[in-house]
Order: structure tokens, then C-alpha cells, then sequence
């Protein structure tokens, strides 16, 4: 992996920019408080002129990754990054006056090679405002790993300049619905490679990540029950973990507790139990005549999120211990009367959830306690928002959104700024972010 | 652990549809069901020869998870819209007809049956009482509002609501087995009222024959 070969690397400039280690408390500052950075990254330069990467060339990979990120912006006008940097080349030396003047902070230049299946980048970026260079290094991999090395790039230059890790080399599994089927689905956090995990024509309902980020949980019709299902990210097997009649639906698994969370409904109404990653020892954990489902574990696998209609006739959040014990209602707010979908954040302080309101459903965010001062509304956007799902970083959320016409899946900052769309053909749904960001 | 293979669901689906056809093939031309299945019929005689003797009825596996391939058919494939022909509420005059079932519809977030749903599924109760070989399946439908986690669910609990119905009205409860689309699959696929009325709905489609 590459990610082993930059550790040095990061180490390294860790070393030389003393203050930066990342710490837990910093991941709470979300990139909206700062204004995010200009950068220039002007298109790479190729030995024979080849656009190497299919989707878009290196540099645009890299930009829109760093663009994602929240911490950075390009300049307005991407021309004058070209402009600039033609001239730089003619005059053989970098003029970080004139960089300045257009507007950018940072400067990103590198070359690029294919020989032998292998590609080779030169990578330097630049802090203009100070005419240095804080990164300058060599980066190698096989051809067919190009968009895996422009996803590394983008996350050195975010941790170098910000001290946070960056989340473009994580992945997206998603939904992928095309006529009636829908199959289980993996991109790329840029929306890249996009790609089916399964492709047997049933429809899958739900997903979540498994044990080691290498397995995926899933709920799919393919044996003609919506059962859960494991399968390895990279496709291979599939397995069956709970097949009883009705839904096995909605799972989410945690690492700590080693307990898939689902949606079970053999019991005549929908209802929460956890159990372990092979489907033995089922513990149902809620009892009532309402539905109870959408669980969902807090990271110190105490609690459990769900959605519950037991009260009010209309799906409201919930929560309880692990065991089941302690349930209470957490979203009270009038007007919002219907709420479901719940994802905690990775420090296990703010829920983000879809709420009706004015017919519309929208991406919120609460405090754990659900107290009403603590709602905040994060899109406001004709169409339907709905499944958000925190990146590991807990500075970014994923959800669909019907906002374009067809229900495709975005991504924005957790103030609900900076939106990219991921997905554009056909309609996909119920993303889930990977929770750990890639070992190094 | 057990994945069938695409082609064996493929063949059973067909050897079972194919001893469908060979029941009722000395009768006169009827609107069948199967003649609506939109992905073809079985095609060849060989497909015939391969089904299997009377498959049983196990579309239910045990808490040990029993697969439910043998006999079954794939409810993607059986999933029939009588919508679509035009004749949304499913009633043949033909007394064999394996689709003379009423459509049932709901209030919004409801799961409630009404007076109307229940003359319809009295209506229903009798003739799956009638046809004691058949295994049916519930499948719950929802109109487009809610989010799609919570629409399996409702739909999985209109289903459910019409199997206790129907199981009160002496059908045999091991016959019917309850399915859940969601709001995937709409019968009107327009938005409005009057297309979310005709969407909030549970259809019954047959699970197996014996």
C-alpha cells in the first residue's frame, strides 16, 4: 500500500512542522470555521502528453479531492492556474509574487510518467505566502493504481497543510439501483470507481461495514427473502448471517461490542436485535407493537441509535443500551414529526438524521441528548435528503439527495457547506462511508 | 453459505412455471398469469422434462436458515403488476385463475385495514381457502414520502397486518408468507394523491404451487 511507503514521508514532515500531530480534541474544529485555502494545481505535465487517469487527469483528481476535503478551494478562474504556470516553465523559475497576486496559497506542480506499468508522479507544493516548499517528493505505483496515488496526494497536501488526516483514499459503499434491481455498490469518496459488489439482479435494501473494513453486511433478496448477507469488499464470497423469515434489514456493526445491529421482523412488527457477526446468539432488544428500526451503534458500542413509531404513530429516534435497556425518545421537536435514519458521529457527540419539514425531508444534526437548542438544519433544498452517514473524520457527511431530479449521492462538509455531487446515472442511494480511515 | 448459481434459480424458475403450463394446458386458452410474465415463457420442452415432482412448500426457512431455492420461485421474477395490464384490482372471472386476488390499500403511515380492505380480503380468505395448493405471498407496498429504511418496514407491517387478517379468517398460516417492496416498486408511478393512495397497497402474488 502506499499509504505505508508515505508514513516516513509524513513522519517526517510531522518532525519538521512542530505543533501538527493530530489530536483527538482538534477533530471537533470543522473546516467551516476556517476559511478554506486557495490552491492552484495547475494540470500535470506528461512525458508524451497523455491523459493517464480515464476520469479526468491527474490534477483534477487531485483538486476535486482537495476540494472535498473543505480545507481547500481553487482559484476562481482555473485558467490562470495554466496561464501561470506556463509561464513559471518558460522563465524556469517559480514566481510566487505573481501566484500570490492571482490569489492562491498554495501551489501544487508535478510531473507525471507511465513506463512499464508503472506510473511515476513528482510532486512539489508550494506555501506561496512564504515562497517554500512544504512537500517535494516522488510518488510510485502500478498503472492501474493511479486514482488510489492522486487520493494520497490530495490527503498528504491536506495533513501537511492542516494537521488533519484527509479522507480522499476512503470509500463509499453505496446502493446502486438500475430499472428494478438494486445492487450493492462501492466508489471512490470523489465518486470515482464506481462498482458493483454484487450483481445477481435482487434487490438490496441496506448495508454497513463489517469486521476489519474488509466485510460488508447487506441485506438482499437473492434467496428470495430480504436476509443478511457478508461479502468481501473486494467481491469475493457471500455468506448468509441471519435468514429469518421476513427482513434482516438495516444492519450496523460494531467493532468494540464484535455485534451486528439489525432490524428483525419475525415477530409479527419490526423489531431491534444485535447478534454476532456469523448470526449466532440473536438478542432481541426492543418488545413493543410499533416498529422498531434503522439501529445504529454509538463507536463505544454503549448505545444504540433507532428509529421507533411506538409512540406517536410517526417514525421518532430513539435510544438505548446495548442490552436494550433505557429506551428513550430523543427527538421530541414539534414540526418535526418525522424522523429516521440516525448516524453518530465518530466522537459519539452529534447525531445527523432525515427530518420531515414543510413535506420536505432534510439532513439535521443534534447533540446525543437531542435537546431542541442543539438541532441544527443542514440542507434546506427542494427534493429529498435523506440517509446521511458521517465520513470517519466526522467532518463530512453523505446522503442522497433527490435534489437533482433523480435520488444521487452527495457529499458536504457537517455544516452542510461545500456539497459535491458523487453519483450521476442511473439512482443511487444509502451511502455508507468507511469508518476507519486507511492503515499506515 | 449456499449462493445459488444464476442458472440453477433460472432453470427451477422455469420448471416450475413449465409444470404450471402442463396443468393447465388442456384447457382453453385463459389469461393466465404466467402468459403476463413479461421475461418469457418457458421455451423448450427440455425445461419441462427437469421439474421437479411436486416441489414442496418451504419458501419459509427454520431459524437454522434453510434455503428457500427448492420449489421456490424467484419473487423477482413473479413480481406481477396486474397494474400494468390495466386491470389494477387483479379480479379474473376464471375460477382457477391463480391471481384472483384483490389489491388492499391503506391510509397514509397506516397500517389499518378498512372496511373496504376487509370485504376484499374476506372476498380473498375464500378463495385461498379454495385453493389449498397454492402459497401465497404478501407483499406490502408505500407510497414515495417516506424515507426508504422506514417504507421496508411499514410495508413488511401491512403485510403482516393482512396475514393475521387472513389467518383469522381460517387460512392456513403456513401458506402465507409476507414480502416488503418498500416504496421500490409503485403501481402508479406518478406523485399526488391519487398516485400515493394507489401505492400505499398490499398485492398478493403466488409464492408456490404444489
Amino acid at each position: 500500500m502506499l499509504t505505508r511507503s508515505l508514513a516516513p514521508v509524513v513522519a517526517a514532515l510531522t518532525l519538521l512542522l512542530p505543533g501538527v500531530a493530530p489530536s483527538q480534541e482538534e477533530l471537533t474544529v470543522y473546516p467551516s470555521n476556517i476559511r478554506p485555502k486557495v490552491i492552484a494545481v495547475p494540470p500535470f505535465a506528461t512525458a508524451d502528453g497523455t491523459d493517464a487517469l480515464g476520469e479526468g487527469t491527474f490534477s483534477d483528481v487531485i483538486l476535486r479531492n482537495l476540494q472535498i476535503s473543505g480545507w481547500f478551494t481553487p482559484l476562481p478562474d482555473p485558467r490562470l492556474a495554466s496561464q501561470q504556470d506556463r509561464s513559471d516553465r518558460a522563465r524556469g523559475q517559480t514566481d510566487f509574487a505573481e501566484w500570490g497576486r492571482i490569489g492562491a496559497d498554495y501551489l501544487v506542480r508535478g510531473t507525471y510518467a507511465m513506463s512499464s506499468g508503472q506510473i511515476v508522479a513528482d510532486v512539489e507544493v508550494f506555501d506561496v505566502s512564504i515562497g517554500q516548499r512544504v512537500i517535494g517528493r516522488r510518488y510510485e505505483r502500478i498503472a492501474s493504481q493511479q486514482r488510489d496515488m492522486a487520493h494520497a496526494i490530495a490527503d498528504e497536501i491536506v495533513e501537511t497543510v492542516t494537521s488533519e488526516r484527509g479522507i480522499a483514499q476512503s470509500r463509499i459503499l453505496y446502493i446502486a439501483q438500475s430499472g428494478p434491481r438494486r445492487e450493492l455498490a462501492v466508489m471512490d469518496c470523489d465518486g470515482g470507481r464506481q462498482r458493483n459488489l454484487t450483481n445477481d439482479g435482487a434487490t438490496v435494501m441496506a448495508a454497513c461495514w463489517g469486521a476489519n473494513n474488509t466485510e460488508v453486511y447487506f441485506t438482499s433478496t437473492r434467496d428470495y427473502n430480504p436476509d443478511l448477507c457478508g461479502i468481501f469488499l473486494d467481491g469475493s464470497e457471500l455468506w448468509y448471517i441471519s435468514r429469518l423469515p421476513g427482513l434482516n434489514l438495516s444492519p450496523s456493526w460494531n467493532p468494540r461490542t464484535q455485534r451486528i445491529a439489525l432490524t428483525i421482523s419475525r415477530d409479527g412488527n419490526s423489531e431491534i436485535y444485535t447478534m454476532n457477526r456469523d448470526g449466532s446468539s440473536p438478542l432481541r432488544l426492543t418488545h413493543d407493537r410499533g416498529i422498531d428500526s434503522s439501529p445504529c451503534w454509538t463507536p463505544d458500542g454503549r448505545q444504540i441509535l433507532f428509529t421507533s413509531d411506538r409512540a406517536s404513530g410517526r417514525p421518532q429516534l430513539y435510544v438505548m443500551d446495548g442490552d436494550g435497556r433505557g429506551q428513550r425518545r430523543l427527538t421530541v421537536r414539534t414540526g418535526n414529526n418525522y424522523n429516521d435514519g440516525a448516524s453518530i458521529s465518530p466522537d459519539g457527540r452529534r447525531v445527523a438524521f432525515s427530518s420531515r419539514l414543510d413535506g420536505q425531508f432534510d439532513i439535521f444534526v443534534m447533540d446525543i441528548s437531542g435537546a431542541d437548542s442543539s438541532w441544527q438544519r443542514l440542507t434546506n433544498h427542494p427534493g429529498d435528503d435523506e440517509d446521511p452517514f458521517w465520513t470517519w473524520d466526522g467532518q463530512h457527511l453523505v446522503f442522497s439527495s433527490t435534489r437533482t431530479g433523480s435520488k444521487q449521492i452527495h457529499i458536504m462538509n457537517a455544516d452542510g457547506s461545500n456539497v459535491h455531487q458523487l453519483t450521476t446515472r442511473g439512482v443511487n442511494l444509502s451511502p455508507v462511508a468507511e469508518p476507519l480511515p486507511p492503515t499506515r | 453459505m449456499r449462493s445459488p448459481s444464476p442458472a440453477l434459480v433460472r432453470t427451477l424458475t422455469l420448471a416450475v412455471l413449465a409444470s404450471s403450463v402442463l396443468a393447465g394446458c388442456s384447457r382453453a386458452p385463459r389469461n393466465h398469469w404466467w402468459q403476463f410474465w413479461r421475461r418469457g415463457a418457458p421455451s423448450s420442452v427440455s425445461d419441462m422434462d427437469i421439474a421437479p415432482g411436486a416441489p414442496g412448500s418451504r419458501p419459509y426457512g427454520d431459524l437454522a436458515g434453510s434455503s428457500r431455492l427448492d420449489g421456490s420461485l424467484n419473487p423477482d421474477v413473479l413480481a406481477f403488476d396486474p397494474g400494468q395490464l390495466g386491470e389494477p384490482e387483479a379480479i379474473r372471472s376464471s375460477p382457477d385463475g391463480l391471481l384472483n386476488l384483490a389489491t388492499v390499500y391503506f391510509g397514509y403511515d397506516s397500517a389499518s385495514v378498512d372496511s373496504e380492505g376487509q370485504r376484499a380480503l374476506r372476498q380473498n380468505a375464500e378463495w385461498i381457502r379454495a385453493n389449498p395448493g397454492v402459497s401465497i405471498r404478501i407483499e406490502g407496498h408505500c407510497d414515495e414520502r417516506g424515507t426508504e429504511d422506514y417504507n421496508y418496514n411499514l410495508g413488511m407491517r401491512r403485510a403482516q397486518t393482512v396475514r393475521e387478517h387472513l389467518t383469522a379468517l381460517g387460512c392456513d398460516e403456513s401458506r402465507l408468507h409476507t414480502w416488503s417492496w418498500g416504496e421500490l416498486r409503485p403501481q402508479d408511478p406518478g406523485s399526488g394523491e391519487s398516485a400515493w393512495a394507489r401505492n400505499r397497497r398490499v398485492q398478493f402474488a403466488v409464492w408456490t404451487t404444489e
